[in-house]
């Protein structure tokens, strides 16, 4: 992975991560305080509605008591129920509905001991029914606060009951009366439609949203025949709605302030990291372009920080380089000139040995037989001649090592094209021209020496087998030429490689060694590289890159 | 005209009328059949008379109106059917002075009184929807103006007696002979403020108004026909479980004694829609599902509510209830989504498949228990005439 990915990476995430754990916070801090505060509603409300419960109990258990006083005193009911008066009995009939409605109540009952009700406020026409559960319910639930459902002409109320008792002529009549819950005790809040009571049957649980906090308050209930008394309870609960409309607000904040963020913070850390690793890209690739032959890379900054001081520690260590190869070049020189000097020694003085001997042949036939002399002569003459051929051909060569370069616009595709035309017939060369080349400033013989050794020594790697030679042109960067000679011959190992630019370094019968060190020197001289690419029985590729 | 088409029928009721109208023009008598014997003027029976023990019989008699049944009644006043039933369900004159049958029975000829009409703008009036309708339920085949003063009715079957549906409302028609006239009081929140403020006649059933009443000397209480049955209609294929037996005579007369407010009294046969016979289409027999629902009642009618309570409260079914529903809604209710309603049918019916018409085909009809209003009557007040169906009118016929 790239630096500048990491950069960019680590920059978001630095960005991001916080933010998400801001949201998840908050998240959970809006959802403890509010659940927090919901729990404490939910529990204050079961308070007070244990404390409404008992009061209005108590408030209907006085109602009832005071009915009860009445109807024991009044001489109607008597009539009634002890005589059968018919008028009478019309008018405890009609008693249950007169009394509810001075009271207040929804659920007003007349019974007798056997149960049968003698007047109903709420279902006045229920008279004459037989219903002793009530009675029987209340009786057994001690005083405390009970629900019963108790039917009407238009269904069933749910009222909170309580019962008293009285006795006329030794009868007993037993009085049930009781409120209705429905929106006194059940029922949503007015203005808050989460926060309600229910009333929750038997054991069966009441389903609870997510986020909803409920709390239970047990309570004895009777419901509508056949149904036998059972464990009820009244829930309290407080929907999570609201909570869960927060956490939507939160979440849809989050979503919308992270994607700002991301955006922002991925824009922010493309241009940071751009920023931060383009100087460290231009410096690798300053560093990437640094060769032995190319030292004269500027690596000076303004720049104070730490990207200023690398580069200026670059610049430092090419400088040294610079030095270093230079002295290196001398000592390379000096080492060439010495065995350049042993060179000629050996080679003068091996083409001076015939000469030499050939004259010392002559002194001793001019002191011992001058007359033969001439006849000698004829006869070492070609001896003579051929040591001052070779001679000559010395010096042609060891001229060819330092010539004087000058300097011209030269096309080099009519250059490469004039040499792969007059090459030896066969095929074996071919030309690859590169179009836009621009003309390069050389001495159109040094270059014409460097292609002519190249493409020799392409030429003879092929050591007579099928194969091909191709020189092909390019244009370099920085507005220069690539040449490239390339052959499929043998290749070169590695130690020959390390030693192909040696003068005299000849792996051929009969070669000088001299023709890449020639071509080197020369390419040097016109300002350019050359490279050698090659691996063994894989062919070579000399590359030879010229500044405009 | 009545929508009946019948050709034979046609042609022999304009043979008769033809005949008729000779024996009236020519002044001869028809060959045969021998004219009807003309009846003898029906009068109205003194029963039905409640002497005001008025020194005189003109001047006005205030009406306390509390109900719709009440405006309606002084409406009523200004029109006649043709034959007037009394208290006792006896026809007396009403717009048609004097009736008489042809030997068949089917043709009845109608004598106007002075007051009324003419035949033929009664039978331009019968023209109209209710009036045909009417008519037309009660079996009546044609309405033939026989001259200025003579209305011939031919019905699809004989009638022995004057046929009950000229007797109908619905049938009344303008008549105005001078007298005492009928006039609504001015409204009061109580009845009792509207007598003491001098208002002639109050109809009620509150028994605390009726108790009222007759401690009053200048007020006397009279008790009105039997006029509405209450009944439990209950959709075909609808039951009711009820503790008691909902037919018996006992369990009616508890409903009347215990239940419904005001005087009441079980339902007693005949009733008219078991004599009615057939009246349109007959029901399907096709299976009908299990029907339930409330029971309904009309709004506004305590007895009937009274009453449908009392059944879902002899009922153990879970959930059965009842529920109040507009009177004009309770047919369309009562085939749609209800088990049954408690109404109140008239006592008499005189167009009785019109009635019918209003319920499901089908229904059960379950009497319950009958009711009647009594009249408040102010002392010196002209005779006022009470009829069949608690209708009071000034004797004196305007």
């Amino acid at each position: 992975m790239r630096f500048r990915t990491r950069l960019f990476l680590a920059l978001a995430l630095a960005g991001v991560i916080p933010l998400v754990f801001l949201a998840l916070g908050v998240r959970r801090e809006v959802d403890r305080r509010l659940s927090a505060e919901y729990r404490a509603r939910v529990d204050g409300a079961v308070r007070r509605i244990r404390t409404d419960l008992t009061r209005e109990s108590s408030a209907i258990q006085g109602r009832l008591g005071a009915f009860a006083a009445q109807l024991a005193a009044d001489d109607r009911f008597r009539r009634a129920v002890v005589e059968n008066d018919p008028a009478s009995r019309t008018w405890v009939l009609d008693w249950g509905r007169g009394a509810i409605r001075q009271s207040g109540l929804a659920v007003l009952q007349l019974q007798d001991s056997s149960g049968r009700i003698l007047s109903s406020g709420h279902f006045r026409q229920e008279y004459d029914r037989v219903r002793p559960e009530l009675p029987a319910f209340l009786a057994g639930s001690g005083g405390w606060p009970a629900l019963a459902e108790a039917r009407t002409p238009e269904g069933a109320v749910l009222a909170l009951v309580r019962s008293d008792s009285f006795t006329v002529a030794g009868r007993r009549f037993t009085l049930v009366g009781g409120v209705a819950t429905e929106g006194r005790f059940l029922g949503p809040l007015p203005g808050d439609s989460g926060f309600a009571v229910r009333l929750v049957r038997g054991d069966s649980s009441m389903p609870t949203a997510p986020g909803a906090v409920a709390a239970d308050l047990p309570i004895p209930l009777l419901p509508l025949p056949p149904a036998q008394p059972s464990a009820a309870r009244l829930v309290v609960s407080q929907s999570g709605a609201t909570l869960a409309e927060l956490r939507r607000g939160v979440d849809r904040w989050f979503v919308a302030v992270l994607l700002a963020t991301a955006f922002a913070t991925v824009a922010g850390a493309a241009w940071l990291s751009a920023r931060i690793s383009r100087p460290l890209t231009g410096l690798a690739e300053q560093t990437a372009a640094i060769d032995l032959d190319r030292l004269e890379h500027d690596f000076a900054t303004d720049r104070t920080d730490e990207i200023g001081d690398l580069s200026r520690l670059l610049g430092a260590m090419t400088a040294r380089l610079r030095i270093g190869a230079s002295r290196l070049r001398e000592a390379e020189r000096r080492i060439a000139m010495g065995d350049l000097a042993r060179q000629v020694n050996h080679d003068v003085k091996n083409g001076l040995v015939p000469i030499r001997n050939v004259l010392r042949h002559f002194d001793e036939v001019a002191r011992d037989q001058p007359a033969s002399l001439a006849e000698l002569y004829r006869e070492r003459r070609g001896t003579l001649e051929s040591s001052v051929a070779y001679l000559e051909t010395l010096a042609r060569n060891y001229a060819r090592i330092s010539p004087a370069p000058s300097r011209e616009p030269c096309d080099v595709n009519a250059l490469v094209e004039q040499l792969v035309h007059g090459s030896e017939p066969g095929g074996r060369l071919m030309a690859a021209l590169g179009t836009g080349i621009p003309s390069v400033a050389a001495d159109r013989l040094m270059l014409r020496r460097v292609l002519e050794n190249l493409i020799g020594n392409a030429v003879e790697s092929l050591d007579g087998r099928e194969g091909q030679v191709t020189v092909s042109t390019e244009a370099a960067s920085g507005g220069g030429v690539r040449v490239t000679v390339a052959d499929t011959g043998r290749g070169m190992s590695r130690e020959e490689l390390d030693h192909a630019f040696d003068d005299f370094f000849t792996t051929k019968p009969g070669g000088t060694g001299l023709g890449l060190s020639i071509a080197r020197r020369l390419v040097l001289d016109l300002g350019g590289t050359l490279r050698i690419e090659t691996e063994p029985g894989a062919g070579t590729r000399a590359v030879v890159e010229l500044p405009r | 005209m009545l929508h009946n088409t019948d050709r034979s029928a046609l042609t022999g009721a304009v043979g008769r009328v033809l005949a008729a109208l000779l024996a009236v023009a020519c002044g001869s008598p028809p060959p045969a059949p021998p004219p009807p014997k003309p009846a003898p003027p029906p009068t109205l029976r003194s029963e039905c008379i409640v002497s005001g023990e008025s020194a005189g019989d003109s001047g006005t008699i205030t009406l306390a109106a509390h109900t719709s049944r009440d405006s309606a009644m002084v409406r009523r006043q200004w029109a006649l059917p043709p034959v007037r039933l009394d208290c006792q369900g006896k026809p007396s004159p009403g717009s048609a002075k004097s009736w008489s049958a042809d030997v068949s029975g089917r043709i009845w000829t109608l004598v106007l009184a002075e007051s009324a009409p003419d035949a033929g703008e009664i039978a331009a009036l019968w023209r109209d929807s209710v009036a045909a309708a009417t008519l037309h339920s009660a079996g009546v085949r044609w309405i033939i103006p026989l001259d200025l003063r003579r209305l011939v009715v031919e019905l699809e079957q004989p009638s022995p007696t004057v046929p009950a549906v000229l007797s109908d409302p619905a049938l009344a028609v303008p008549s105005d002979s001078g007298g005492p006239a009928l006039a609504l009081a001015p409204s009061t929140a109580d009845p009792r403020d509207a007598l003491e403020r001098g208002a002639s006649v109050v109809r009620t059933s509150n028994p605390d108004l009726l108790a009222y009443a007759r401690r009053k000397t200048d007020l006397k209480v009279v008790a009105l026909p039997w006029s509405r049955t209450y009944a439990l209609v209950l959709r075909p294929g609808a039951t009711m479980a009820l503790g008691a037996a909902s037919d018996s005579a006992a369990f009616r007369a508890g409903l009347a004694k215990d239940v419904v407010p005001g005087e009441s009294r079980a339902a007693e046969p005949p009733f008219w829609w078991q004599a009615a016979g057939s009246c349109g289409p007959a029901p399907t027999a096709a299976t009908v599902p299990p029907v339930t629902g409330p029971l309904l009642y009309p709004e506004g009618d305590s007895v009937a509510a009274a009453i449908a309570a009392r059944l879902v409260a002899l009922s153990d079914e879970p959930g059965l209830t009842t529920r109040r529903a507009p009177r004009s809604a309770i047919d369309s209710l009562l085939a749609r989504d209800a088990r049954g309603a408690v109404v109140d049918l008239p006592k008499v019916a005189l167009a009785p498949c019109r009635e019918l018409a209003l319920w499901p085909a089908g229904s059960n009809v379950v009497p319950l228990v009958e009711t009647r209003e009594s009249a408040v009557i102010r002392r010196g007040i002209p005779a006022l005439a009470i009829e069949y169906d608690g209708t009071i009118r000034p004797a004196q016929v305007r």
